[in-house]
Parts: structure tokens; sequence; C-alpha cells
């Protein structure tokens, strides 16, 4: 079942009176949003405030008291603090939600007992509660192409097994994560999307529409068309081994074309960042070194950094890639095959340090 | 029995493994964050009874937050994957006060330091995720350890900054003299934590105060004292005579032996928790006598 609603009034109940017609009042209910930005958010990054009311409003309407708004930690490195779920909370605006819904039961998914299930570390509280709702954004993702259902389960696990799926292979074990847990529903939030280089630094797409589904498969496929792309272009859609559904004729006037990751960005003017499919370590770890060159003035790194340019690459690297003229860095475990066949500088370590990657990245740089 | 000694390779996680090592088969661990719950796997497989010392106090802010909160959440995460003890004893601190953490998070400007709202915001870890799986939980607010040389904390902290003053000045000035925070021998501390392995708690026993044997204001003037004289005399000084003017520093000064050696610090006798004015502390304190507190004390400083 995929459905879909045009973006007005109502539409997100409507969509769930379809969804979900027969939801008992006794019901427990656990609403995980789709937060991974650490600032303010951008437009088609985050579940909006508005869309968890109308989400939360059409469960109080249909007599259901106990829910849960839950969500991980975002993965920072080990010696930066996490980004915790009432960061999240904030950041996503959602503070006066909570004035809204008193009796909404918040939970920190990062420190529930968890559980291993089919190799995945899973909290506990999934298992608690009846019905989960996965509410994720319509979005392209330099690592993965596309980031909606299957990609929005993450924000379930804790953030130690988010630094090992991306380690080990992010498509694959997304594809073995969407048929280790499976959402009663996903909503997919698309007044706006994000295109480009998701799913922090994109453009947004007016979009339109809302979408809900209960298979992540044949909603992810239907999203991915929806963006304009094949669902065999998406690794971990095409990793599950199955046969896309077309898309509903009644879909086809929300088709776009969304512009592809081209996988980097550009940052301090002149650093280029190529994250390959790397975890959020490498680069909360990087990034903490603009803030250093600032903080101590050091203008020859200063010039480096926002003049002559950089390239700092992370994760593992696609094989067509080859480092350009430009001075490069790798930094962490997984870029390591690609740093030695190019004899680039490398910051060991899995997962690195902030302080470690500042250091290596103060020298390789000076020199 | 399989025991778990995360933070093994402290002052205290060694006297620990010594009281443990003849009875159990025990693992040892380093005390960092292992960041994905596969690299736990043996190391916690079939343990019954986990122990976690591991402690970071007066490194750089980065470590702290690693060893004192990620690590222990690690540890947890990494008896969801490999299966849970059946008790986890916690090493917290007395400082967090009487009442229990409820909140997961805390923010650290409301703690006064970084390494406080990490070590609350880890006994408040440890303190949910036993409530919800049933495993018992010993946590142990422990004053800050003494008796070892190489124990970080303030007691070192103090007594170095004092000697520092003794030497240049002949006068004490202690710094941060009014946190109210006990101190414990470590080899009591490191008794107590035995005793919660091999023993059974008590009914509803949830959390211990290991603050028995405590140097409490009184003691610590008293052995700062002695620590004073002594250095007055290996560095040829002749030591300050300070009359404490209050009524409360007039009580303390018949207290301590040799009173006439108090430490200057104003700070010190407008202190309000003296917990234990008793003349005969000295001999009260576990089975040390006075001056062998204060060569333990001294000899750190020294």
């Amino acid at each position: 079942m995929v459905l879909l609603e045009p973006t007005g009034d109502g539409n997100v109940a409507r969509l769930l009176d379809q969804a979900l017609p027969d939801l008992p009042a006794g019901a427990s209910v656990l609403v995980k949003p789709d937060w991974n930005a650490r600032e303010e958010p951008k437009p088609g990054e985050n579940t909006t405030p508005d869309f968890l009311r109308a989400v939360l409003r059409w469960l109080e309407s249909r007599g259901v008291a106990h829910v849960s708004l839950a969500h991980s930690s975002l993965l920072t490195p080990p010696d930066v603090p996490y980004t915790s779920f009432m960061d999240l909370v904030e950041i996503a605006g959602c503070v006066e939600l909570m004035e809204d819904f008193p009796h909404l039961k918040l939970v920190d998914l990062e420190i529930e007992p968890m559980r291993l299930r089919n190799g995945f570390l899973v909290p506990q509280a999934l298992e608690e509660h009846d019905i989960v709702i996965n509410c994720v954004r319509l979005k392209t993702h330099m690592g993965t192409q596309i980031a909606v259902a299957c990609k929005g389960l993450m924000g379930l696990l804790p953030d130690s097994e988010h630094l090992r799926m991306h380690r080990d292979g992010v498509d694959g074990l997304l594809a073995e994560l969407a048929q280790t847990i499976t959402p009663t529903l996903s909503l997919v939030e698309a007044d706006v999307g994000m295109e480009g280089e998701g799913p922090h630094h994109g453009s947004p797409v007016d979009c339109g529409f809302v979408l809900a589904g209960d298979d992540l498969y044949e909603l992810d496929c239907t999203a991915a068309r929806l963006m304009g792309f094949d669902p065999s272009e998406v690794a971990h859609l095409a990793a599950q081994d199955r046969s896309p559904p077309d898309l509903a004729e009644a879909f086809a006037p929300y088709v776009k074309s969304f512009e592809r990751p081209k996988g980097a960005i550009t940052v301090a003017r002149a650093v280029r960042v190529l994250p390959g499919d790397s975890c959020a370590t490498c680069h909360v770890a990087a990034s903490s070194l603009l803030e250093h060159v600032q903080m101590k003035d050091l203008p020859g790194l200063a010039k480096a950094l926002f003049v002559d340019g950089v390239d700092v690459y992370m994760g593992h690297q696609p094989e067509s890639r080859g480092p350009t003229d430009t001075r490069s860095v790798a930094i962490g475990e997984c870029a390591r095959s690609f740093a030695e066949a190019h004899g680039i500088p490398l910051v060991e370590g899995c997962p690195v340090r902030a302080e470690q990657v500042r250091s290596a990245l103060v020298e390789a740089l000076k020199g | 029995m399989k025991v778990l000694v995360a933070g093994h390779d402290s002052p205290l996680g060694r006297r620990v493994v010594l009281g443990l090592q003849d009875r159990h088969e025990l693992v040892l661990h380093e005390a960092v964050d292992r960041c994905t719950p596969d690299r736990w796997g043996d190391h916690i497989q079939g343990v019954e009874v986990a122990v976690n010392l591991a402690e970071r106090c007066q490194a750089p802010e980065p470590e702290v937050l690693e060893v004192v909160l990620k690590g222990t959440q690690s540890l947890l995460h990494g008896f969801g994957a490999y299966g849970a003890p059946r008790r986890l004893i916690h090493l917290s601190t007395a400082l967090i006060g009487a009442g229990t953490p409820d909140e997961p998070d805390v923010d650290p400007k409301s703690h006064g330091s970084a390494w406080l709202a990490w070590k609350s915001a880890a006994e408040a870890r440890v303190n949910h995720w036993t409530r919800r799986t049933g495993v018992e939980a010993v946590v142990v607010r422990s004053g800050h350890p003494f008796g070892a040389v190489g124990v970080d904390g303030p007691l070192t902290g103090w007594l170095e900054a004092a000697a520092a003053s003794a030497e240049s000045s002949g006068r004490f000035a202690v710094e941060h003299a009014d946190v109210a925070l006990p101190f414990v021998h470590v080899d009591e501390l490191a008794r107590s934590i035995v005793a919660r392995v091999d023993g059974e708690p008590m009914p509803g026993e949830k959390n211990l105060v290991a603050n028995l044997h405590r140097v409490d204001a009184v003691g610590l003037l008293a052995s700062l004292g002695q620590v004073h004289r002594k250095l007055c005399q290996r560095t040829e000084r002749k030591p300050v005579l300070v009359t404490p003017r209050t009524p409360l520093g007039e009580r303390l000064q018949k207290l301590v032996r040799q009173g006439d050696e108090l430490p200057r610090s104003p700070r010190y006798l407008r202190r309000a928790p003296i917990r234990r004015l008793d003349p005969t502390w000295a001999e009260a304190y576990g089975h040390r006598g006075l001056d062998e507190v204060v060569e333990a004390l001294v000899g750190g400083a020294c």
C-alpha cells in the first residue's frame, strides 16, 4: 500500500484515516520523526513541528492515549558531546509541541536497553509499542542516493550502530535493516523535498504531497520514482532483491527530476569535502577544524583552507574517483585504501577523535 | 564467577582486581568508548557481575567525556548485544548529592564542571537502564579517594598547591576548600566495592555512598596542619601561627592536635558542613592513626 495526498489542510489526517482505519484507542504508538539537523534545519531536512502536530492531533482524535515521541542521539566522535535527543527536540523547534501534548512521552532511544535483532542493536522500546510510525522527509543523500523510509530507520538505532553500518557498508546493511525493523506505517513529508547534496547540504524542491506506506521497499521505490530516480540506481533498494513496483498513474503529475548528489561540498571557500559513505564521526571531527583555525588565529592554516584549497576525502570513495591537483587529505579507516592508492596522507582511526583529526590536519596543511 | 572490571588500570581498579582475582574469573578492560557494540564481543559475554570504575577527573574534557559518559553508555550498549550481567556496580561521586538524577541528560552548565555533569549523566543512564532491564544496580557514590600516589582528585591538587604555597611563602593557600566533598581512602573504597561483588545487596538497596571513613573538614584541617609542619621542617621554614577568630575556629583549634598549625584559608573556617566534631576522630579513622593518614597525604605532596 502506498498512498498520496496533496499538500493542504487536513491532508495528514486524511492519509492516516486511510492508512490506519482500525487503529484501536488502546494502542500504544511510537512516533519517530526525521531529526538529523545539528543546527537550524534547512527546508526539507527535518520533520517539521507542524507535521508532527498533525500526526499527534490525529492520534488524539482517535482516542490514543499512549503516544511516545522517540529518536536516538546523532552520532558524534567519542570526544565530542552527544547531539542528544533533547538537543534534537530543541533544534527541531518542537519544545512547544510538548506543551500542546502534555501526555506525550519522550523516549531517548540512545539510552534505552537494547536487544540484538538480526545482528542489529535495536531499542527494546520498539517491542513495547503496538504501532510504530516512521516519519521521514523526501531527500537525496550523498552516500546512499536517497534518504527516505529505509534510511529513516537509522534514527531508531543507537549512534554506535550508525558508525558500524557506515563502516561495514551502509547500502547492504540498510537493506538488511529494512528486513529487521518493519514500522507499521511510514509517512513521507514532501511539501518540500531536498535535492543535490542531501541530507544536510541540499536545496529545496517544491513537491506538494505527503506519502504513506506500510512497506518500506514499495514506499521507497515510489519515492525514488517521484524524485526522478530509477529504484535500481539506489543500492540499498537494489540490494533487497525485490521487483520495484511501477508508479501509480495517479502519482505521475507529482514526478520531479531531483538533482543527483555530486558527492562533494565546498566549505570555508576552498575546502572541498568528499564524504563518500562516511559516518558523522569523520564529518564532525573535520568540521571542528574550522572553528579551531578561527579560534587559534592560525593565518598560515587559514590561507590553506580559505585560499589555496584542500580536498578532504572520507568514507569509501567510488572507484572512478581520483585525486585532483589540489592538496588532499584523507580521514578515517574507510578512506585508507583510497589514501594508499593515491599516496594521500591519512588521518588514521575508527572512530577518529576530533582532537586527533584537528592536529593531524593542521600538520598536513602546514606542509 | 565471571566479573568484568572496566577501568582496572587505575589505583582503585588495581586494588579491586587484587581483591577479586583469587576467587573469580576476571575480564579486565580499559575505560574508553568502544563505539560499536561488536567491539565488546567476548569481553562481556557471560559476565555475571560488571564493575564500572572507568574514571577521569583531571584529564582534558574530551577524554573525560569519552571515558566517564560515552564509555559507560557504550558498556550498556554492549550488554544489549552480548547479554546483561545480573549486577552492575557503577562508580559515581558523592558530589551528586542525596537525590537520584532522573534526567538522562544533564546540562554541564548547571553542575559547575563538565566532569560532574557527565558523572551525573552517566549515573542517570545507569539508573534508567537498570530500572528498565531489572539488572541489580549498586551505584557507589564515592568521595574522592586518597592514599595512593597518582590518584587524581582535588585532594592531591590541594596538597600540591599547599606544598607550593608553603615552600614559597610559608603559608597555606588552599583553593576550592569549600567544595563539600568527603574523602575516602582508596583501600576502603576498594574493599567496599569488592564486598558488593561478593555479597548480596540488602533488600531494596540501590545506592551506597562509600564515605564510611572519610577525612572530613576537621580531619583535613588537622592533616593539612601536620603537612604544613612537616613541609616547614623539610624546608627549614618557621611555621606560621594563625589564630582562628571565629567561635568555630576556636572549637576546631581545641579539637586538632597541635592546633597552632591550622591552615590560614578563611574559607575553610567558614565552611558550613562540619560533619563530625569528634575529638577522637583520628583514632576512629579505621585502622589508621593520624600519623599514617598524614604520611599518605604528605607522600603525594612531597
